[in-house]
């Protein structure tokens, strides 16, 4: 590129008008929203009371057919599903969560009282690390294993739950990034005892909030769909609710999402290509290939920034992007571990070290329903141009950064 | 009123063909709701938005507090507002056995020991006298609900809690219209939490809020219900999420734009009921105050010894015509849980919740079904030893 600089960061006009974020704000039509609407107010069923309502039942059998599970129990967060998950495994003690995850997954352990023991991830695929997982295990202190599939990828599920077998300890997924991803021809939502999913805004289903608990465990189902708010009538022990019903509206949502949902993973797929093709070219950026899948949602574009050859740090990269209005959340930020009170507990961060790298370079994109094929072209662009002028927008940004 | 019965008990076919619930499951009108939803369908997003946004505003100005946090539920609503007032280094929330059937749950999540109180047999809330009963200095703060009727004396203990330092938030999910002397429920104690489920007085699917005059708490539960994060950096690790959608927020929204004429439908609905049921003598009704405002929703009476049956016996009876009126709380210390609680002896609580009862109201009862209701417990008065003998009550 010879033109003069257009960057934003240099003071030209930004590329885009108003901020365009993350993604990926998958939503039904509105004429199929307005309908179900109106079936609820004449049916007057908004939302569970004793059982759950007739479109959160018919939801979760669409759920249950489309991933081959036994049970999938919807809820309202996945969140409360993970802390439900927590607590029905009954896991009281050490448990072994990867630090380099949204900090939700934490979170659901702290108010079991339970204490994450941070493993690391391998440094290729963000997934975590089964040589990291081995060596916690072999502590002997451990109760638990929380998986988490991350960027639309599987976490090495068959080494991760032969090593859970082995040492007899539970194992259960944050599967939040991978609602639609296929493990040869076995779907995420079928490994370990549990797997948890979200139907946030930011997942290729959603539900607005949302999520679900996918398990084959009767037993198990059982005492998820008690600790939701359903009805038990007069149980030996009560078991400690959890609310976290789902509404019938939110019901209604998803299942026109999952009608929605091939033509949706093939437009992830197509911006995610688009992405892929033109990023790899430029030096130093490097987009995360789907690791552990034989199928992906393609909901994230992940990438990492290698400083040395794309002549800017991460943090740089995205405040060139911030300037165009390009939504640039470090992704985890700051990583799990060095958020207080699991800071506080006692880890050894050199084994932490690909964590801390990932933290450092990793950078996501803008995918989804919002975004259209000349978005993207003009992200490449300023993504190219930043390559290319880095040497200036370090001179640049060198005193915003400082400060 | 002759002596025969008007309606007959125990037929082949239940006297209402549908259920008559105690739960509001208010419909707001359709057209405000849609209206509400296209907003978000213009910007896009779909949890914790713009509407989300002017439910906080709206929400604040309806209590006449400083700041309202939607949440979504009053579950969550509940451990969070613990969570970020409990004294730390103690132990103890009291709260009494003779109310919602998780309190003890919530506070469980929120990690504290729920240690019950008893409650005063007028208000049927507690008072400064059974939550001084229940504090010692593992206190860690007092979880005072509003009773289905009327409100428990919120200023004597939002008093005492300031007096021995410790926190207090009432749940007032029965008390969202009510003014305690004559000042709106929302801005006592340190902070109040609300629910927002379709049974409620806002229908909003799901959902509930906060209310509080602390500007400070209200920015931490605000960071808390959003896994701590403040921008895009997470600044308290003990968070999760309990957001509010957009969806559920429009619905609030819809429901609170219709609440003065919701409660002008109560009002005509339990006056019939109070005037009812004043010449039935074993059945009296839990009242209003007449000096304060007042949301005239939920029923709620007292059994006396001259009624002819038993409260089961009569529940089991109306179920059976689809009156599905239900008992007012069920004590919690007669669960079995798997946490710890402290239970001590209720002699108030054990005494007076066999006696109480709520009957129908809400959306789905009109003001011939109350007239109906009323003339079946009229018969049950009349006719109590023979419809003792009714195969129905086993």
């Amino acid at each position: 590129m010879t033109s003069k600089p257009s960057l934003a960061v240099f003071g030209a006009k930004p590329r885009f008008t108003t901020l365009l974020p993350l993604g990926q704000f998958y939503w039904p039509e509105w004429d199929g929203y307005e309908e179900a609407a109106r079936g609820i107010f004449s049916r007057r069923y908004y939302t569970a009371q004793r059982f759950a309502g007739p479109l959160v039942i018919e939801f979760q059998r669409r759920l249950q057919e489309f991933l081959a599970v036994k049970h999938a129990v919807a809820l309202r967060n996945a969140t409360n599903g993970l802390m439900i998950a927590t607590h029905t495994l009954g896991l009281k003690g050490k448990v072994i969560v990867p630090s380099w995850t949204f900090i939700a997954t934490v979170q659901a352990l702290l108010w079991s009282q339970c204490q994450p023991v941070f493993c690391d991830i391998d440094v290729e695929t963000q997934q975590m690390s089964v040589r990291s997982v081995k060596r916690l295990l072999e502590r002997g202190d451990i109760k638990g294993i929380l998986g988490v599939h991350l960027w639309g990828s599987a976490l090495p599920v068959v080494e991760i739950e032969t090593l859970a077998k082995e040492y007899g300890v539970p194992l259960y997924f944050d599967a939040a990034h991978a609602f639609g991803c296929r493990v040869d021809d076995q779907a995420i939502g079928t490994f370990g005892q549990m797997e948890v999913f979200s139907f946030h805004e930011a997942n290729i289903l959603s539900t607005g909030e949302g999520g679900c608990i996918t398990t084959n465990d009767d037993a198990l189902a059982a005492k998820l769909r008690a600790m939701r708010g359903d009805h038990v009538a007069n149980p030996d022990v009560w078991v400690q609710s959890a609310t976290a019903r789902m509404s019938e509206i939110q019901a209604a949502i998803g299942l026109m999402m999952l009608d929605d949902f091939d033509r949706n993973r093939r437009n992830n797929e197509e911006q995610h290509h688009s992405y892929a093709d033109r990023l790899n070219a430029i030096p130093g950026i490097t987009i995360l290939k789907h690791s552990g899948v034989k199928i992906t949602n393609f909901q994230h574009v992940a990438g990492v920034v290698d400083r040395s050859t794309f002549g800017l740090e991460r943090d740089e990269l995205l405040a060139v992007l911030k300037a165009e209005n390009v939504a640039t959340e470090r992704p985890f930020h700051p990583p799990t571990h060095s958020v207080a009170p699991f800071s506080e507990i006692a880890l050894n961060r050199a084994q932490l070290q690909n964590t801390e790298l990932a933290a450092q370079t990793t950078f996501q994109l803008p995918i989804g329903a919002r975004v259209t094929a000349d978005h993207i072209e003009k992200i490449c662009d300023i993504i190219h141009e930043a390559h290319i002028h880095s040497e200036r927008i370090r001179s640049v940004l060198a005193p915003l950064v400082a400060t | 009123m002759s002596g025969q019965p008007q309606v007959s008990l125990g037929g082949e076919k239940p006297l209402f063909a549908k259920a008559k619930p105690t739960g509001n499951l208010y419909r707001p009108d359709i057209e405000a709701f849609l209206g509400y939803s296209r907003r978000f369908y213009e910007n896009r997003r779909y949890s914790d938005g713009d509407l989300c946004r002017m439910l906080d505003l709206r929400l604040a100005e309806f209590h006449a507090v400083e700041r309202a946090v939607s949440v979504n539920s009053g579950f969550w609503g509940h451990v969070l507002a613990m969570s970020a007032l409990a004294l730390p280094g103690r132990q103890e929330i009291i709260a009494p056995a003779f109310g919602y059937r998780r309190t003890d749950d919530m506070i469980a999540w929120a990690g504290y020991i729920p240690h019950f109180c008893d409650v005063d047999p007028d208000t049927l809330g507690v008072s400064v006298d059974t939550v001084r009963a229940a504090s010692n200095d593992r206190t860690a703060l007092i979880l005072a609900p509003h009773p289905m009727v009327n409100c428990c004396d919120a200023q004597g203990i939002e008093d005492f809690g300031r007096a021995h330092g410790i926190p207090v938030v009432f749940d007032s999910v029965e008390a969202a219209y009510r003014t305690y002397n004559n000042r709106r429920i929302g801005g006592f104690g340190d902070a109040e939490v609300f629910s927002t489920h379709s049974t409620k007085l806002l229908n909003s699917f799901e959902g509930g809020y906060i209310t509080t005059n602390n500007r400070q708490l209200a920015d931490r539960l605000d960071g808390m219900k959003r896994f701590g994060l403040v921008g895009d950096t997470v600044k308290d690790g003990r968070a999760l999420n309990a957001k509010l959608n957009e969806v559920h927020a429009a619905m609030a929204l819809a429901s609170l734009d219709e609440v003065d004429e919701q409660i002008a439908s109560h009002r005509r609905k339990y006056d019939l009921y109070v005037a009812g049921l004043r010449a039935n003598d074993g059945l009296k009704i839990v009242e209003h105050k007449p000096s304060e405002r007042a949301d005239y929703r939920l029923i709620v009476v007292r059994i006396d010894n001259s009624w002819p049956l038993s409260r089961e016996n009569t529940l089991r009876l109306l179920e059976a015509e689809n009156v599905l009126a239900r008992p007012y709380y069920a004590p919690l210390t007669q669960k079995v849980v798997e946490y710890p609680r402290i239970c001590p002896e209720l002699p108030v609580t054990k005494a007076i919740f066999p006696r109480l009862m709520v009957l129908p109201s809400g959306a789905h009862v009109s003001e011939d079904d109350v007239a109906k209701i009323v003339e079946i417990l009229a018969t049950i008065r009349r006719h109590g030893s023979d419809l003792k003998s009714l195969r129905k009550l086993g």
